[in-house]
């Protein structure tokens, strides 16, 4: 029993740590700047980092298939 | 279907002040890569990076694509939406007109074409907006006593700001039109931009004005009308003759999830026929117009 309680705490806990997002859009704000974007395995183009990109206006698309 | 505009963007503004990261996150980036080159989208357009699995915890990947994020030349993320327009949110092909804004907002002194002297260091804070409300204040401060050629520079760049301070309120009350919620929250992030400025008199004003305005509440109610006749369209099921042609959720351009659903299209035209009523003349009506155009085929 106190096993299942406390799984059940872990799982409540986990549940609320989550973003209050599921697919929709997210909130823009403070501190969310291209210093944190992650430039993953370069495949093909200009190999850039973060810092070549400042002054220049930047999307970055997540393409599908 | 978007990714030809993607690559009609890269081609019209390679080399100028724009770059574009494409990646796919999770995901097979051969085969991206090969669906990339086969729309356009080459290396031999500068500013292009295709790369695996590149990213930002701010979105984490729980999203659905085709997904752009835009940062501007300061490197503050402005927007990030679902693009196309067979997803629930989607803005259709905004990013366009978002780039082309932000390319726009982009000042000469940041990419070393607007001369200043006296003030160099503090234009160039000003340009990227680094501790923009304390430089605004300074120079509001130092402009009645000024000299020389301090006087011209002070001048300039306060006009600067309240350009840009105006082209950002412009954008949030263009808001009214395609996403209300937006509007007070745009509005408050310019207003705390310019805290403590003589510059942000015009944008608390209209904050003041914006959270009373009725106009704002109808639009809301009209966006609130359109996302859940969304979200009821969102769950309904694909029949199996779509399905076997590859169509994975419901579209309303698909004649046998229309066929299949004919009633269900015909009850959210009804309701947001009725959602409209008396706000005809609004901005955001002519978006639940287009979507009763759509449903009633």
């Amino acid at each position: 029993m106190r096993h299942v309680l406390a799984g059940g705490s872990v799982l409540l806990l986990v549940l609320l740590a989550l973003p209050a997002y599921a697919g929709g859009d997210l909130e823009v704000g403070k501190g969310k700047t291209i210093d944190r974007l992650g430039m993953g395995t370069h495949h093909y183009g200009a190999e850039v980092g973060v810092d070549d990109l400042r002054g220049k206006v930047v999307m970055f698309a997540l393409w599908g298939t | 279907m978007v990714t030809p505009h993607l690559a009609g963007l890269a081609k019209r503004l390679g080399g100028k002040k724009f770059h574009l990261i494409v990646s796919t996150n999770p995901g097979d980036i051969e085969r991206l890569a090969k669906h990339l080159r086969a729309e356009g989208l080459t290396e031999a357009i500068p500013g292009v990076t295709v790369a695996g699995g590149a990213g930002h915890p701010e979105w984490g990947g729980a999203v659905q694509v085709p997904y752009y994020v835009l940062f501007d030349h300061t490197g503050k993320l402005v927007r990030h939406r679902k693009c196309g327009d067979d997803h629930e949110g989607a803005d259709g092909l905004q990013m366009i007109e978002w780039v082309d804004k932000l390319l726009a907002q982009i000042p000469p002194i940041a990419v070393g074409e607007e001369p200043y002297t006296a003030l160099a260091d503090v234009a160039k804070q000003i340009a990227f907006k680094k501790k923009l409300a304390a430089n605004v204040k300074q120079l509001e401060a130092e402009a009645p006593e000024a000299e020389g050629e301090r006087v011209e520079e002070i001048k300039r760049l306060l006009e600067r700001v309240a350009a840009w301070r105006d082209e950002e309120i412009a954008t949030a009350l263009a808001y009214l039109g395609t996403e209300p919620k937006q509007t007070v929250p745009a509005l408050k992030a310019l207003s705390g931009e310019l805290k403590g400025t003589a510059l942000v008199a015009p944008v608390e004003e209209k904050l003041k004005a914006m959270r009373k305005a009725p106009e704002l509440k109808s639009a809301l109610k009209l966006a609130a009308a359109l996302e859940k006749t969304q979200k009821k369209l969102d769950k309904l099921k694909v029949p199996k003759a779509a399905a076997n042609r590859g169509v994975k959720t419901f579209r309303l351009d698909d004649p046998d999830c229309r066929k299949k659903h004919e009633k269900a299209l015909a009850r959210e035209a009804k309701a947001l026929r009725k959602a409209l009523e008396g706000h005809e003349g609004l901005p955001f009506a002519q978006r639940v117009q287009e979507m009763i155009a759509k449903l009633e085929g």
